[in-house]
Parts: structure tokens; sequence; C-alpha cells
């Protein structure tokens, strides 16, 4: 109670300290002409006053205007900008409609963006993620987030985000504000959320505003598209590894719809497979579909929108050998469900609300089930077991978020939250007749305030804080999270950044290997497990050295508390779910800091940037490596990407980008040592994560040709070749023995090997579509 | 029609090709170098007995007889300024123990121009079997045995059992053998040995009961948290427990009582 009063005091100070200057309020939409569909921050500026704000993620603006005429520009990255000369003498409501630039240019101008460095932050043009060439020419958001500074991904080919040292569960990944638990199709290769779907990602690498908390690394701020108001559009598009359709358009003057959606097709290889008399069958599927429905109503918007995805893998054998035959039958099945009721109305013109109902659901299901027959001379014995993992997470919550603009210098946001998280683990294994299921329902409170402050013309602050509490099991953790910024432009070519930022995770993950499988399992804090901290500091400059160059760089520093880890000698391939306390190792620190840079051509033919982060990321256990501090596994010392785009003509466009990337840290044995009672020599390790797999790098290219029909739709052929150069990347090592006979075949040892296994040679790739 | 078609061929073919293809390659691990590893038993019982081995490359032939040393001297050295030497057959070394229990020893080794030496080991007071009850049942076919002992204040104990048969006439062919140990006091929990002896000729059965130091435990547990199994990923292990200074294995304490079991 303390801390709330101190919080709501806090408010007071924010809005009573600043001298309220009330004059007039000009607020409204910006919107594009052609579908009407919300421009997510446009900028509307008054020259002479130097004065301007930008659209939230509804494309609703708020500025506070003096009395009299004033000219107002409103500017979108791609679109004409647009000038309106108002005379203001009372409250003004405008409905602003902005055009793209006309077609003959749009090759050159669609890459134009905004020319300012956001430190901490990176904002994915959406036309990169088509453009970027991947492995099947499927686009990723999450494969190209990663050619971003202070954003790695995992293994050879998985999708799965590590930023700033952190581990995938630390990335807060929202869906149209719905947290998303599971990230990754197929093992982690695709990211679960099509691109066709996406209007804008946000990544926050730092200095969170205090409305995002939850995890400890980044948060992925996922809009999806409204769909078009005016007019039905689709799009069908055709992959080597999937397919994909998205349609939208009106449903009434007053409404419209948007669905996507994705599936592939390795299944229907077996489309035509017997199960019956085969010895080995395997099928598997993946499909995420992504639909919402817009409302406008006399006052407000209401939105509903809904995502599924799911993996399912089914295999089947049967061997026989000597006098033993085995039939085992497997499934595996995980993925996502939200969905989401937003209702958002400006209730003044100052004041805008923004109301969710939500629902979060992440499941994953490991099913074994064998028959094995061993024949006798006189009996034939039949043992039948069943092995199942099941468990799911599934959040409830109600949200409301508030944009209050104070006065021309102060942008105040506050919320609050209300979540019901449920645990729900589920395992059967009839070999040693086990049979169990925890439930366990946990409730999760958090508000947050925060203040955009405009200081002066060259210094802006963004000073906040966030408030959690979390009952579980008779246990209650609660904590206030400060974050502040402070952005100084001595002129428009240049900014330094400073910002400091404390955040708190309740959940964790219970993870294998990072390969996204299902035997991810989340699990709440308890009395013996804390949730997890992070503070981070960062400093950080971007310099516009020309129209075109954008320079920036940024450091920071990193400290994580109350990690867990899976002990030494646990199989982390089949965590036991449900003593799962005593198979980690508790109260781990973590050290994560490097220096990022960048340097990117924004517009013209040819587009493009160079990022290179050198970090430093560590982990330290009093039950682990002795004790001692080893890297994290993602221990990334160089990270180095080249990606560029050239615009030939305006049907052809080439596309090429180059990763270099020091190897994963591993620990590899450093010797080989008898040891009596074993059969077998035993491996020494020289320190957990001492070693490293080969350096990673490859190079892909693409060419990308589209011709617009008649009717104006367009036709779009893409062909890529990942890894073109054929590099052997490690996705993972493996250990192997084998034994060693004298004349006599008499086993007289055992040789050991490591192999290294790749899994991505050179791909070549194709995909069609058509847009109408 | 004829370009559609061209299309859809190659993206055909490009199916069949986009699919995951697994490459595996010999993956060379630069080896360390050579070192010593010892396990070495300290007792009072008349004999300290010690094992000598070298390390090697990963991928090196693993022998299960190895090699013996051109050259292996080790001595027993006591705090106090005394030394025992060992004396080796092949690898393995044997030497007379005169100390006593509550003394400091370091194990000093030289093989083959390697040498190491042990963290100082203190030798402790010998663990006694206190009583023992047990039940033997030739038509259920099993021995059912309680092991009491006293723990020693103030130092940790680790205990294990080892069973041996001694044959001198066949009357059980096949007998479940099941131990329990039990401390006098209760503070320990009871440990149990579960034994099939299938089909095996004994009538006699040693049991012995050892009291170790931490030093084995540790050194076992490390090698079991780095033992995955085979085929496995390498994943996270841990340094290999060890001390023996310069190489690895280590320098405990075995003490052993004995009970015989005659059916």
């Amino acid at each position: 109670m303390r801390k709330i009063r101190y919080l709501w005091s806090v408010f007071l100070v924010v809005v009573f300290v600043i001298k309220i200057n009330a004059q007039y309020q000009l607020t409204g939409y910006v919107q594009d002409q052609k579908s009407d569909e919300a421009l997510i921050g446009a900028n509307i500026y008054v020259d002479a006053t130097q004065n301007g704000t930008s659209t939230n993620e509804y494309g609703y603006f708020s500025l506070e205007l003096g009395e009299g005429a004033i000219e107002i520009r409103v500017s979108y990255l791609g679109y004409k900008t647009k000038v309106y000369n108002l005379d203001i003498t009372t409250d003004t409501v405008l409905k602003i409609l902005l055009v793209k630039e006309n077609l003959l240019n749009e090759i050159v101008v669609k890459e134009k963006r905004s020319q300012k460095f956001q430190e901490g932050k990176v904002s994915l043009p959406i036309g990169l993620l088509s453009q970027i060439p991947t492995i099947a020419s499927e686009s990723d958001i999450f494969k190209s987030l990663s050619m971003f500074p202070g954003i790695s991904t995992g293994r050879e080919g998985t999708s799965s985000l590590f930023v700033r040292g952190g581990t995938p569960d630390e990335n807060l990944i929202l869906l149209d504000g719905i947290p998303v638990y599971n990230a990754t199709h197929l093992g982690g290769y695709f990211s679960v959320i099509n691109s066709d779907a996406i209007k804008t990602i946000d990544v926050y690498k730092g200095n969170f505003p205090a409305r995002f908390g939850g995890r400890l690394s980044s948060v992925i701020d996922i809009q999806t598209k409204e769909g078009n108001r005016n007019e039905t559009h689709g799009k069908i598009g055709l992959g080597v590894l999937t397919s994909n359709m998205m349609l939208e358009g009106p449903v009434s003057k007053r409404a419209s719809y948007f669905v996507s959606g994705r599936a592939s097709y390795f299944g229907l290889i077996n489309i035509f497979t017997d199960k019956e008399k085969v010895d080995y069958y395997f099928d598997y599927w993946l499909y995420d579909f992504n639909g919402k429905l817009n409302f406008d109503l006399k006052k407000g918007k209401l939105f509903f929108s809904a995502y599924m995805g799911n993996d399912v893998g089914v295999s089947y054998s049967n061997d026989t050998y000597k006098t033993q035959s085995n039939l085992s039958d497997e499934k595996i099945k995980w993925g996502s469900i939200t969905l989401s009721s937003r209702y958002i109305l400006p209730v003044t013109p100052k004041l805008f609300a923004k109301f969710l109902i939500g629902y979060s659901h992440y499941h994953s299901l490991f099913r074994l089930k064998s028959l094995t027959e061993e024949y006798f001379i006189n009996d034939t014995l039949l043992t039948l077991a069943t092995y199942e993992n099941n468990s799911f997470v599934k959040d409830e919550f109600v949200q409301s978020n508030w944009d209050y603009v104070l006065n021309s210098k102060n942008h105040v946001k506050f919320g609050s939250s209300y979540t019901i998280h449920h645990f729900v683990a589920g395992s059967i294994d009839t070999i040693s007749n086990f049979n169990g299921h925890s439930a366990l329902a946990s409730r999760e409170l958090s508000m947050y305030l925060e203040d955009k402050y405009k200081l002066s013309r060259q210094i802006k602050l963004n000073i906040g804080a966030r408030y959690s509490i979390f009952y579980t099991n008779n246990n209650r953790f609660s904590r206030i999270e400060p974050r502040f910024s402070l952005r100084y432009e001595p002129s428009k070519k240049l900014n330094f950044s400073a910002s400091y930022s404390v955040s708190r995770q309740y959940v964790h993950l219970l993870s294998s290997n990072g390969f996204g499988f299902p035997n991810n399992i989340w699990v709440p804090p308890t009395d013996k497990i804390s949730p997890q901290d992070a503070t981070q500091y960062s400093i950080g400059s971007g310099w516009q050295v020309s129209a075109n160059y954008l320079v920036g760089i940024e450091s920071y520093y990193k400290k994580m508390t109350h990690l867990i880890d899976y002990r030494s000698g646990i199989d982390p391939d089949e965590p036991p779910i449900f003593d799962w306390q005593n198979i980690v190792t508790k109260d781990g620190v973590g050290t994560a800091y490097g220096v990022e840079s960048i340097m990117e051509k924004r517009n013209g033919k040819m587009t493009g940037f160079i990022s290179y982060t050198l970090s430093w990321s560590f982990r330290q256990f009093k039950d682990l490596n002795q004790g001692l501090v080893f890297p994290h596994s993602y221990d990334r010392r160089h990270d180095f990407s080249v990606l560029g785009m050239y615009t030939l003509t305006s049907h052809w466009l080439l596309s090429a980008n180059w990763i270099f990337q020091t190897g994963t840290a591993v620990s590899l044995p450093i010797a080989s040592i008898p040891v009596p009672g074993h059969q077998y020599s035993i491996e020494v390790y020289g320190g957990r994560n001492s070693g490293r797999m080969p350096n990673y790098h490859r190079l892909d290219v693409g060419v990308e040709y589209k011709k617009r029909t008649r009717k104006n739709n367009e036709f779009k052929i893409k062909a890529s070749i990942y890894n073109l150069y054929n590099r052997q990347n490690a996705s993972f090592l493996l250990t192997g023995q084998e034994p060693f006979f004298d004349a006599n075949y008499n086993q007289i040892g055992t040789r050991k090997s490591i192999e290294q296994v790749s899994m991505f040679s050179l791909i070549p790739s194709l995909s069609l579509s058509y847009k109408f | 029609m004829r370009t559609v078609s061209l299309l859809l061929f190659c993206w055909g073919i490009l199916s069949f090709t986009a699919c995951e293809r697994e490459k595996k390659l010999t993956f060379e691990i630069p080896f360390e170098g050579e070192k010593l590893v010892v396990y070495g038993y300290l007792n009072e019982d008349g004999t300290s007995e010690i094992e000598v081995y070298k390390s090697q490359p990963v991928g090196d032939d693993f022998i299960n007889s190895p090699l013996p040393f051109s050259e292996i001297k080790a001595q027993l050295l006591s705090l106090n300024g005394d030394s025992v030497p060992y004396y080796f057959d092949k690898n393995k070394g044997k030497c007379l123990l005169t100390g006593s229990s509550g003394a400091d020893y370091t194990l000093a080794v030289q093989a083959d121009g390697l040498s190491v030496t042990s963290s100082t080991v203190s030798l402790p007071t010998k663990v006694k079997i206190d009583s023992v009850l047990y039940t033997f049942s030739l038509d259920s076919a099993n021995i059912s045995m309680r092991i009491f002992f006293t723990p020693p204040t103030g130092i940790t104990g680790y205990y294990a059992m080892g069973v041996d048969k001694i044959i001198s006439d066949s009357i059980v062919e096949s007998m479940d053998f099941k131990a329990v140990v039990v401390s006098t006091d209760n503070v320990l929990s009871p440990y149990e040995l579960d034994r099939k002896i299938y089909r095996r000729d004994a009538d006699k059965f040693v049991v012995k009961f050892y009291s170790l130091s931490h030093h084995v435990y540790d050194f076992y547990e490390s090698v079991r948290q780095n033992s995955g199994e085979f085929g496995s990923h390498i994943s996270d292990k841990t340094p290999l427990w060890t001390n023996i200074i310069g190489g690895y294995g280590f320098f405990a304490t075995a003490t052993a009582d004995t009970v015989v079991i005659q059916l």
C-alpha cells in the first residue's frame, strides 16, 4: 500500500510541479488515404514553434497549440507530406489522410526512413522483411532482426533471439499487446508470426518505457494490420516449404477485417502412404492464422484480434531385431493461441484511453507409445509403455492504458494490468508407474506511470516507474522498477543519450537447448526460486553523416540476478516437471556488456547497413563450474552483418547479406582419462563453455522480380540462395564411440569421436506471390 | 502457360533441395597435453593403494589395459617429514602405512617425466560396524540384512558397501541380496544395497562396509555429471573435480569393516 501511495505521489508531482499553460488542443487520426489503415508514428510538426508530436499505435495524436493562425506539417515515411494552415480558436479535431508517394518514385522512396538514430530501439522496416534472403525464401522477422546490432539468433538455422546477452525466454513478444509465449515454428527455424500480417515491429533492447514489463532482455512489440476499410485486397504466396494467403477489406462503412494464414506441406509427402504397410512413417505440419476485425464506433474504435499457430509432428516405426520387435508411435505438438478485444477512445482532447481484455495460451505435448514383443520358445512377452509430457501456460488479463497530454512539454502515460496465469503440467510414465498432474494459478497486478518530458528543444527525458505484485502458491513478490532515459540533441544531425532501467521477470522457462521443442515448460517463482531481476545502463550517440548515411553507436552494461539453470548432470531433454525445483540451480548472476554500432544507408537505389557488435556475456552459479564465472552459451565476442539491397529497375531488386559470428561457446573436453569402475574412458572438461564451435559465417543472395498487371495487381517472384559458398556451419556437436578388437575379436578398447553436425548447406529456393 | 509450367517445375525441384540436409564433419579438439591420473586410497589396514595412468587426447584409442610406464615412482609423505615408498606392479602400487588415524599425508608421483602431488589428506578413525541383523530364506531365495554403525561426530561421512561371494559348496543358484546400512543414532538416512545374485554358486558372502572421505564422492559426482549418454549433444559440462595438483584423479581415505555371512 505504501508503494502505491508512493507512485501516486510521483504522479501528482509530475502533474502539479509543471506549470500548466492551457491552450487549445489539436487532435485526430492519421491514416492511409487508400486503405484508411492507421499510420503509427506519423509526425505532426509546427515549424513556427518547433513543437510536435507523433501518432500512437492507433494513429491518434494530440497536440497543444496557441491561439491564432498556424501551419502544421504532417509527414510519414513513404508518404507525401501534407501541410495544413489552420486558424486555431478552439479545440480542433482532424482526420488526416496521407497519400503514398507516386508509383514512379516508389522504388526509390519506399525505403525512406527516419534519419534519427534511436538508442536501444530497432524499428524494423516491414519492406525489409520480404527482401532479405532467407532459408526457403520464407520472410522471417526474427532472422531479419538478428542482423541488427545487439540481437542475435542461436545455432545455425534457428530463430530464437538473444538480446544483449539474455536468453530467448527473456524477450517479451507482444502481438497487438498480447504476450506470445512460443515464438518459433519447426523447432526454431521459423518465427510464428506471419510477416504478411505485420504493420510495425519495434524492438526495445534497453531503456524500456515503463509501460512494458515482465521480461528482462527485450520487448518485441508487433502491431498487426487492421485491414483495408475501402477495398478488398488479398495475396496468395507459394513457397518451397509453406504457402500463405492474406485477405483484407471492408465489412461495412465502419468496419474492416484482415485475415492471413500459412501452412506447410511437408505432410503432403505422406498423403499416399499407407501407415499399416511401412516400417517408418513421419508426418509434420505447421500452420498459423491471424485475424482481426475493426469497428468504428460513435466514440472510439473496437478491435477483435486472434492468432493461432501450431506445430504437429507424428512418427511411427516398426523395428524387428532377432527375437524382439518394437512398435513406437510418437507425437509432438506445440503452439499458441491469443485472443484479444480492445476498445480505444479519446476521452477528452488531452486524454486517450485504451482498454484491453486478452487471453494467451501456450501448450506443448510429447507422447510416446511403444509396444515391445519379445519372443521366447514357448511364450511371448508383451510390454506396452506410454510416456507423456503435457504442459501449458495460460494468461487471462485485463488492461487499461491512458495517454494524457499534459501540455506541450509533458506527455504522460499511465495504466494498470491484472493477469491470472495458469501453469499446468501433466506427466504419465507407465514404465515407472507415474501419473501426475499439477496445476497452479498465479495472479499478477502491475501499474505504471511514465512522462515524456521535453525539458528544452535539445533535451528530452522519459521518466517512469512500474510496480508489480505477483501472488503464487501463498507467496507474494513485488518490486518497483524505475526507468529513465535522457536524449540530448545539440543539432538536428547529432544526438546523445543515456538510460537506466530495472526490470523484473516472474516466470521462468525450463528449456533444454534453445531449439524451441515442446519440452519448454514455463514455471512461476516459488518460495525457493525467486523472480529474476535485471539492471541495465546504456549510453549512445547517433550522427546523420549526410542525407543518406546514418551512424549509431551504443554501449551497455547489464547485470542480472536470481537466474536459474539446470544442475550439472541433469538430462535437460527430459525435465521431470514436478520436482523441477530440484533439478535447477538458483540465484545465478549474469553480466553482459558490449558495444554496438551500425552504419546505415537508408535512402537511394542502394540501401542497407553494416552492423557490428562486440560483446561479453557471463554467468555465475554457486553450484555450476565450481562456482567460477563462465561464458554464457550465447556469448558472442564478434557479431558482424552486412546487408545490401540494390533496386536495379522498377521491376528488379537484388539483395545480399553476409553474417559473421564468433562460434557458440560450448563445453569441450580437453583430455580423456580412465576411471576405475568404468569400462570406457571419460572426458575431462576444462570448464563450462570454455571451448568454442567454429566461427559462423555465410553469404545469402536474392533476386526479386515484380510486375504490375493492368488492374494494378502485383505478381512477384523471389529467388534466393542461402549459404552461397556452402559453408558447413556447426549446428551442434555429437559425441560417439565404437569398440575395437584384437585379432581374436576380443574387445580391447574403445575409440571416441566428436562430430560437428551441419544442417544447412547451400539451399536455393523460389517463392511466388500474387497480390490483388 | 509455358512460363508458368517452367516456374512450377523449378519450384518442385527446389522444394526437395530446400529440405534439411544433415552433414557430419570430424571435429578436432586440441589436447591440453599429457597429465598423470592418480587414484589413491589411504587406509590404516596395512596397505595404501594407488593406480597411476596418463591422460590422452579425446579421439585416441582407449585400451582397457593401459600400457605400463617405463619408470614410475611414488611416495607417501607425512607432515612430520617421513616418507613411505610405493612398490609398483605395472601401474598399480602399494605401500605399507605406518601412520595412524588423525595424521596428515600427501602423495607424490613421478612417471615418464611427469609429476604430481596431492592435496593433504587426513586419515580418519576407522568407522566400525556396531551390529548386524540378517535373515536368510532358501525358499524365497533372499538375504535381508541390516548393518548398524555409529557415524563419527563432526565429520561428514560417505559410506559404501560391496559384496563378495565365496564358493565352498553349491547351494544357491539365484538369490536376492538386500542390505540396509543404518546409523545407530538414526541421524543419517539408511543406505540400501539391493542386488540380484543370479545363477551364481556361493554359500558365503563377505559384505564390506566402507567409510570414504569426501574426495571419492566429489570425484565420482563430477564424473557422473559429465557422463551424458553417448550420442547426445555435447551440452553443459563441469570441470572434473580433483585433488591431484597438476593431474587428475583423487587421493582419498577408505577404511573398511567386514561382515561374513555363512549360509
